[in-house]
């Protein structure tokens, strides 16, 4: 079983390697070939993070968002979540960090 | 996002909140699920507030329940709430109905007739006229047949030559154009002379042209000459007479006598009390707001009509108040107050020249029917009776 899965991550693995290079050859954006999150900050009091996979933490200082390569840790006070739609999460408040945590 | 508003608006949402150990679970599950929501609040006492769309709240229900979250529906808002709100107050819908159909009503009537400039005929005779003809305020525009008014107005004032109404929101604009006769021309050369049109004595006598055959003090009859046109002048010291147009003024009194004037014989008393019926008035329908009974055991005193006004905006509303007295208070008028209303209907209905002066009058009853007396009148005026005649 173990061994399946490390097959699996292997394949996993080369395959978002060529996926990379395909990207960087066509010069297409990677979140849409690789399906990684894309962060956007806008000040300190937004961050929006797209092609996540859901919720692991919300309290009033500190989100945390799954996404494929980890996880997306925000710190910051007053924070509210004005969107939870299927590709996006819009969290507003007063911004101090923001970390991704593999 | 502000679309996203308005059909979150149009569509209504609830304001929950959720109270629990995996709520962030709960959260996923619903984005996962389809389930929209939105303004997702942390609060202090670890309460979650968001708003949620009203066709997903069965399943937002579900999942707390299955997951053991505490949730509470804190309120509901958009526009099915307002709707459902409207029409549970249903006298301000029924108000608001009435208030839009009376508005929806009014702003399709002439409620104010307007005349731009001075007319030979007064406003109020000219609107008397309108009504005559079939045009008066309170009317639906679209009910009017404005061709046939003009033709009726028209038809009934031949002192007008044209005639066009313009609607303008409430206010009908009524143009109108006089019509002109052709100044009289005289040719003063032309022989005239001026006789008596009416018997009368001869009180004063001023001329212009011509040569008074007449002197104060005299009494004339009908076709009598008073003014020849014949006139002596001088030329070059010989005396020769010419015939012009003769002018002048001959002031005579004349005695009329006019029979079957009707006046009504009583007044009240000094001591009476009046009673008011009261009547409101919506352009052609009428409502009694006061009722008097016992109406036929009463005498009329007065009526007053009261319009109802915003500024200068005249509306077609208006109350009017009948003054009644009681027939045990009526006593007889006096023969200087039947004097005076006797006077009062001969000058309404023109009977004498409204520049003559009347001198002296004899009234006599001549009959009576119900209450009111039957006069008649010898009237002594003082008026004109010179008329030109060409020769």
């Amino acid at each position: 079983m173990k061994r399946k899965q490390v097959k699996n991550s292997k394949i996993y693995a080369k395959t978002q390697a060529v996926k990379a290079r395909i990207s960087e050859y066509a010069e297409l954006p990677y979140d849409v070939l690789l399906n990684v999150p894309k962060i956007t900050i806008t000040g300190d009091i937004q961050v929006a993070v797209e092609n996540h996979q859901g919720i692991i933490e919300y309290t009033q200082n500190r989100i945390r968002i799954n996404t494929i390569i980890g996880v997306v840790a925000i710190d910051g006070e007053e924070m509210n979540i004005k969107n939870i739609l299927a590709e996006e999460i819009i969290v507003l408040g007063s911004i101090s960090r923001v970390e991704v945590v593999k | 996002m502000n679309m996203v508003r308005i059909f979150n608006f149009l569509y209504g949402y609830y304001v929950v909140t959720m109270q629990g150990r995996k709520y962030e679970k709960v959260l996923n599950l619903m984005h996962v699920n389809g389930v929209y929501v939105w303004d997702i609040k942390y609060h202090q006492d670890g309460t979650i507030v968001m708003k949620i769309m009203r066709k997903h709240i069965d399943q937002f229900e579900k999942l707390c329940t299955r997951f053991g979250v505490a949730y509470k529906i804190k309120s509901e808002k958009g526009m099915p709430v307002f709707i459902n709100r409207l029409f549970r107050r249903k006298g301000f819908v029924i108000g608001a109905f009435i208030f839009i159909s009376g508005l929806f009503v009014l702003s399709n009537m002439v409620l104010r007739i307007e005349y731009p400039t001075e007319y030979s005929m007064r406003k109020e005779e000219l609107t008397v006229q309108l009504k005559e003809a079939g045009f008066s305020v309170g009317m639906f525009k679209k009910a009017v047949d404005y061709e046939q008014v003009k033709k009726n107005f028209l038809v009934s004032n031949p002192n007008y030559t044209y005639m066009n109404i313009t609607t303008n929101g409430i206010t009908a604009k009524i143009d109108l154009y006089d019509k002109t006769n052709p100044q009289d021309i005289y040719d003063y050369n032309e022989p005239a002379d001026i006789v008596a049109k009416c018997d009368g004595t001869i009180r004063q006598i001023t001329v212009a042209v011509g040569t008074p055959v007449v002197e104060a003090g005299q009494q004339v009859t009908a076709g009598q000459m008073l003014i020849e046109g014949r006139e002596l002048i001088k030329i070059a010291g010989r005396e020769s007479d010419i015939y012009r147009r003769a002018e002048g003024k001959v002031m005579a009194s004349i005695v009329c006598e006019i029979d079957n004037i009707p006046i009504f014989m009583y007044e009240p008393n000094e001591t009476c009390t009046l009673e008011e019926e009261k009547t409101l008035k919506i352009s052609s329908f009428s409502y009694k707001l006061k009722k008097i009974s016992k109406i036929e055991e009463k005498f009329e005193y007065r009526i007053n009509e009261k319009p109802f006004k915003i500024l200068d905006f005249v509306l077609p509303i208006s109350i009017e108040t009948r003054q009644l007295y009681d027939r045990a208070d009526a006593v007889e008028k006096s023969e200087s107050k039947i004097a005076g209303d006797v006077i009062e209907y001969i000058r309404q209905n023109d009977f004498i020249n409204p520049n003559a002066v009347i001198e002296d009058i004899m009234i006599e009853q001549t009959g009576q029917y119900e209450d009111t007396g039957i006069y008649s009148v010898v009237l002594t005026v003082i008026d004109n009776i010179g008329e030109v005649v060409v020769k």
